[in-house]
């Protein structure tokens, strides 16, 4: 039994997802609009009404793209911007 | 015929709402409610709420003790067994002294400080093991003798020097009763049905309550009950299951979690004869949880699946709880980080920041819990990383970075909800430093100084001049959370050193520093509120990756709370409070518009109506 589904959802703001969605099952917000979801009913309903269903890996490849963008930006600041002003590179998520 | 001024000491009121409860006084109050036509009482009942989340998610692990005074030891991490202790207050978790020997599938008995571990499967190759370990209540000891039948996934009761094992599999499904008397193991009665994943309560080795599991692979649901001798069978639970956790006594037992083909929460009371469903089942349902308490008193700490760290507390009483939680919040107008924000979760004012690496801007948004407006106008110098304090029509933006070079600025901006005017600047230019107070009563701490490392300094001021307090913080540090006010202020976490946080926690008294209990987890560019008694942290960057941890400080200790939905880094300052924070912008990769709202646990007391049925 799968754990989680995945899914790309664009968080539009209020009740986007309540209180009561994060009791009722697990939610991970992640770059590139990428959302991971607790594998239940709630879940996949929620997600069905919000968004598009992908594979992990779909989901993994859009967060990688992210994070490469990132990094890529990080790496052309000039150096005295790079470990001052609280910025760090963007390091790897893996999804759960 | 009985009346129930005889039986109570007191009348049925005649009332027109229903009264306030008190405390347990209150239980039983009967009283007519004249609205609804009603007949109502205070009616205790069992329910679950939210415990402090553990420093260390596990599984199939071990627990003795109380809800208050409670131990969690032992497990399986996902990858491998542990041997993390972590002592439980009735608030939050802190890691103690380490069992000698990792291991999961383990018996347990005892207190929080005088506890034991027994059999399992230890470190290394997966092996069964007998060996049994007492805990002081700070370090573990290996007994000389183990249990003769090494074995995994048994029931447990008992003390640390009145204990019993029974069940598990020690490659088949056991039978085998070991008792324990503080220094050898010696043989007892055989269950009736061998039997792994059961669970087990009770207060001695001669008084114990078996119950739960599986054999082959059939959920049970036979209970069996111990006199020192032998076993008897004993009322059936309701719901068959594996896998579940125990607590109480053999007539005063509580069985909760586990699986049965899926994870349950369900939970049942057993009064020495049958199992009573109660109606509440756990929040997060699972199994593998380690279980300890009392029947009306008791903890379901971590389990699986996934593997969890957080935990439940079961209390009997009028109070239900709806667990803390983070919402959405409408989106910002403008994506951006390292910006500044005060105020409340339906009335702030967010100000500042970077969209991005993009440079500084000055754009000024104002929240009513619902949706963001773009105030006509902005900050009067763009600025991101400044310290803020105040209200969203009362505000005060001190120093920052600004451009060209994002240079540190002594600047002060004064904003009265919908304009902001430039007012005495800070005696030492800085950025990422936090404060707290109010418009004309603040203190701003910490933060980079021109060309330095990160410093300590202390500014107070008074709506008219800042004035540098003699002493600063113990500990220097940048991007860190603040809370209070000016004579009651305090600071945590942040930043040292590039890549090096602290846990540390400290307290202003309007003239000193004072260092408290740390955090757990160290980080920067977080979003905090709330007073020197009652704070949160949220977000930020720690220890190696952006972070949606949430802790609240009750004034004396950190705890763990439910996580944002997203992680992100230098958020808003901060708005609201631990009972209705707002966690606004930031970045994940990139700088985001996101909010997200923060509802802190709330307790209502239900009153029961009573019928003729």
């Amino acid at each position: 039994m799968a754990l989680f589904i995945y899914g790309v959802a664009s968080n539009y703001g209020k009740d986007f997802f309540t209180a009561q969605d994060r009791q009722n099952f697990f939610l991970r917000g992640f770059p590139g609009d990428v959302w991971v979801i607790g594998a239940t009913e709630k879940g996949a309903l929620w997600l069905a009404e919000r968004g598009v269903e992908k594979t992990k890996a779909e989901a993994q490849a859009i967060v990688d793209g992210e994070v490469s963008k990132a990094q890529a930006a990080y790496d052309a600041l000039p150096e005295d911007q790079k470990t001052n002003l609280n910025r760090q590179r963007p390091t790897a998520i893996n999804l759960p | 015929m009985t009346t129930y001024n005889e039986i109570a000491g007191r009348r049925v009121n005649f009332l027109s709402s229903d009264p306030t409860y008190v405390d347990t006084n209150s239980d039983g109050q009967v009283w007519y409610n004249s609205t609804t036509a009603t007949l109502k009482s205070w009616l205790p009942t069992g329910a679950w709420r939210s415990g402090g989340t553990m420093n260390t998610a596990r599984y199939i692990l071990g627990g003795a003790g109380t809800q208050t005074a409670g131990v969690a030891f032992g497990g399986y991490t996902g990858t491998a067994p542990t041997t993390a202790t972590e002592l439980y207050n009735g608030i939050a978790w802190t890691n103690s002294g380490n069992l000698g020997a990792g291991r999961y599938g383990l018996g347990q008995a005892g207190t929080q400080t005088a506890a034991l571990a027994f059999g399992g499967i230890s470190n290394g190759a997966p092996t069964l093991t007998g060996s049994t370990e007492k805990f002081n209540g700070t370090t573990w000891t290996t007994n000389p003798t183990g249990m003769s039948t090494l074995r995994r996934a048994m029931g447990s009761a008992g003390t640390q020097t009145a204990a019993l094992g029974f069940g598990g599999n020690s490659g088949v499904d056991s039978t085998a009763t070991e008792s324990f008397n503080g220094s050898t193991w010696t043989t007892g009665g055989s269950l009736s049905t061998g039997r792994r994943y059961l669970a087990g309560c009770g207060a001695s080795n001669t008084a114990a309550l078996a119950f739960g599991g599986v054999v082959s692979s059939t959920v049970q649901s036979l209970t069996e009950s111990y006199n020192g001798t032998a076993w008897t069978a004993g009322g059936s639970l309701n719901t068959a299951r594996k896998s579940l956790a125990g607590a109480g006594t053999q007539t005063s037992a509580l069985a909760f979690s586990g699986i049965t083909t899926a994870p349950t929460g369900a939970t049942e009371s057993y009064n020495g004869t049958s199992w009573t469903s109660n109606p509440t089942s756990m929040a997060t349902a699972r199994g593998y949880v380690a279980g300890l308490g009392i029947q009306n008193s008791a903890l379901a700490a971590a389990g699986s699946p996934p593997t969890q760290a957080t935990t439940e507390e079961w209390n009997f009483g009028v109070y239900s709880y709806t667990a803390a939680a983070w919402a959405s919040g409408g989106n910002l107008n403008t994506a951006r980080n390292q910006l500044g924000s005060v105020g409340t979760q339906t009335a702030t004012v967010a100000f500042g920041g970077a969209p991005g690496a993009a440079p500084p801007v000055t754009s000024t948004e104002l929240y009513n819990g619902t949706a963001w407006t773009n105030n006509p106008t902005g900050l009067n110098t763009s600025r991101a990383l400044m310290g803020a304090s105040g209200t969203q029509t009362a505000a005060l933006s001190f120093g920052g970075a600004i451009p060209p070079g994002n240079s540190p600025s002594a600047a002060v901006e004064s904003f009265n909800g919908s304009t902001w005017t430039s007012v005495t600047s800070m005696n030492t230019a800085r950025f990422s430093l936090n404060g707290a107070g109010t418009q004309t009563a603040t203190v701003a701490f910490a933060g980079n100084a021109p060309g330095s490392a990160y410093v300590t300094t202390t500014e107070l001021y008074n709506g008219t001049a800042w004035t540098s307090n003699p002493t600063g913080l113990n500990t220097a540090r940048g991007g860190l959370g603040g809370a209070g006010s000016q004579t009651a202020g305090l600071a945590f976490t942040g930043e040292t050193t590039p890549g090096a946080f602290s846990l540390a926690t400290e307290s202003f008294n309007g003239s000193t520093w004072t260092s408290l209990n740390s955090m757990s987890t160290g980080r920067n560019g977080l979003g905090s509120g709330g007073t020197q008694t009652a704070a949160i942290a949220m977000g930020g960057y720690g220890p190696a990756a952006n972070t949606g941890a949430t802790e609240s400080w009750n004034g004396t200790a950190w705890s763990n709370l439910p996580s944002m939905a997203t992680a992100r880094r230098n958020l808003a300052t901060g708005s609201g409070n631990l009972t209705a924070g707002l966690a606004a912008g930031g970045v994940t990769t990139v700088g985001v518009a996101n909010v997200e709202e923060w509802t802190g646990e709330a307790a209502t007391a239900n009153s029961k109506t009573l019928t003729t049925s």
